[in-house]
């Protein structure tokens, strides 16, 4: 018989901590940590290489999403009947305990050393591969945009108004197409929500035998 | 309702599997299910429909909402002859989604599919927690999957503020019986502490058979595991999928 895991005990009176996803999620979008994702908050990392510094942390790319509030659950869509009972809520993971962690007798984490000259210290590879900071393509827009700018002005200074207006005139045609892309895409979901209504009502009309 | 399927760090646990597996389980009742394949082998893809998949891909999608998003879905029939089908956002060729949140998003906003399964690669770094995290936040219902392992235990089985999870202690491959009955006791602990209900899910020799470019002796309905798979099988996914339905 093998030994039970996670200190589970066989008058099942242990206790198993369970972490939370989006608490994790903080804590990696707030301090970019590299800590692994599944590991309970306060857990410290294995240092498998006491005698290697930590590898130094890349900076940490702007997320793609803003922090959003946690949602509060959703009522179930449509015609789906529950089949079962749910299950009586209970309390959510609040802070982690030390089960099923690494025992405290591991060597800790050493701080950086400086580098020696006699043996200079070697790139640690790292197991997570720290994304790099995309090019700044918003800059490089507005760059963009400014020098544009100042070829028209230039343009203008110079009298080459047919340039000029070209431009102009194209920028006005741009701006037609944005507003007729905003309209046609209203009316594709307007229309998309009415054909739903109209497949649900047939599916229903099927249900009852029609 | 979306459903997000979950395992952490851990990969090749079955998340794909147990998402096709329940789709066609909710498909087969009538219920219109969406399943939405995210990761970049497009595993789920290439299951239902094949390796040789015509673009465009969810990958592919630069800009995400309602329209853009039904350009990638596919009608996979499920039991010819009877109209039964699903159907999946289809998504590979090494390509990964490029706004996460925009997907969510439209997912939320279809309205035609009362059953979304989303299948989402394993979040093996830093990187693809803080990519595919809107998913989690758009869900109704987390499926976290593991084996009848500590690490794969450890790994998947997680709260989400309070969002209904279910988990699914899968047996991709032949694990004794001792070892099940071993973390089926840890996992009546999380149900008591945490309100987690699980569903062991045995190992099927029959389900790794029915993919797309698999030849077997299933005809053109081999995708009815209903009727192709063991029962043992089948009554564990049709258990879970009670246990998905069960929110409130």
């Amino acid at each position: 018989m093998p030994k039970f895991p996670f200190g589970l005990k066989r008058d099942n009176k242990s206790d198993a901590s369970v972490p939370d996803f989006f608490d994790q999620v903080e804590q990696w979008k707030t301090t970019g940590s590299e800590e692994a994702v599944n590991e309970p908050s306060g857990s410290q990392p294995v240092a498998t290489q006491p005698q290697q510094a930590p590898a130094p942390q890349a900076p940490q790319p702007a997320p793609q999403q803003p922090v959003k509030p946690a949602q509060a659950p959703q009522p179930v869509q449509g015609y789906i009947q529950p089949a079962v009972s749910a299950p009586a809520s209970m309390p959510v993971a609040g802070q982690p305990t030390n089960v099923g962690q690494v025992p405290t007798a591991r060597p800790a984490p050493q701080p950086v050393q400086p580098v020696q000259p006699i043996q200079p210290v070697q790139p640690v590879p790292s197991q997570y591969v720290a994304p790099q900071p995309a090019a700044q393509p918003v800059q490089q827009q507005a760059a963009g945009e400014t020098a544009v700018d100042q070829l028209v002005e230039l343009a203008k200074v110079l009298g080459m108004d047919s340039l000029v207006a070209n431009w102009e005139n194209l920028k006005k045609f741009a701006a037609q197409l944005d507003e007729e892309e905003k309209k046609m895409q209203k009316e594709l979901e307007e229309l998309q929500n009415k054909l739903n209504l109209v497949r649900m009502t047939r599916e229903l009309l099927r249900r009852i035998g029609i | 309702m979306i459903v997000s399927m979950f395992s952490g760090s851990k990969g090749g646990v079955g998340k794909t599997t147990i998402a096709i597996s329940m789709s066609i389980v909710t498909a087969l009742q009538g219920v219109p299910t969406l399943l939405v394949d995210t990761s970049m082998d497009g595993s789920a893809t290439g299951y239902l429909l094949g390796s040789n998949v015509e673009p465009p891909y969810l990958g592919d999608l630069d800009f995400v909402d309602g329209v853009s998003l039904r350009s990638v879905l596919r009608r996979v029939p499920i039991i010819e002859g009877n109209g039964a089908e699903l159907t999946i956002a289809v998504n590979g060729n090494q390509k990964s989604l490029k706004n996460v949140g925009a997907v969510a998003e439209a997912l939320k906003r279809l309205g035609e599919f009362p059953m979304i399964v989303v299948d989402v690669p394993a979040l093996a770094d830093r990187e693809a927690v803080l990519r595919y995290y809107p998913i989690y936040e758009a869900a109704d219902v987390i499926v976290a999957v593991a084996e009848p392992n500590t690490v794969s235990i450890r790994s998947a089985v997680m709260t989400f503020r309070g969002k209904h999870v279910v988990a699914a202690l899968n047996c991709p491959r032949p694990y004794t019986a001792l070892f099940i009955d071993l973390y089926r006791k840890y996992m009546d602990i999380i149900h008591r502490n945490y309100g987690i209900p699980y569903v062991v899910v045995p190992y099927s020799k029959t389900i790794g058979l029915l993919g797309g470019d698999t030849i077997g002796h299933f005809g053109g309905n081999k995708l009815n595991i209903v009727k192709n798979t063991e029962p043992a099988y089948v009554q564990a996914i049709t258990e879970l999928v009670k246990l998905v339905l069960s929110k409130k």
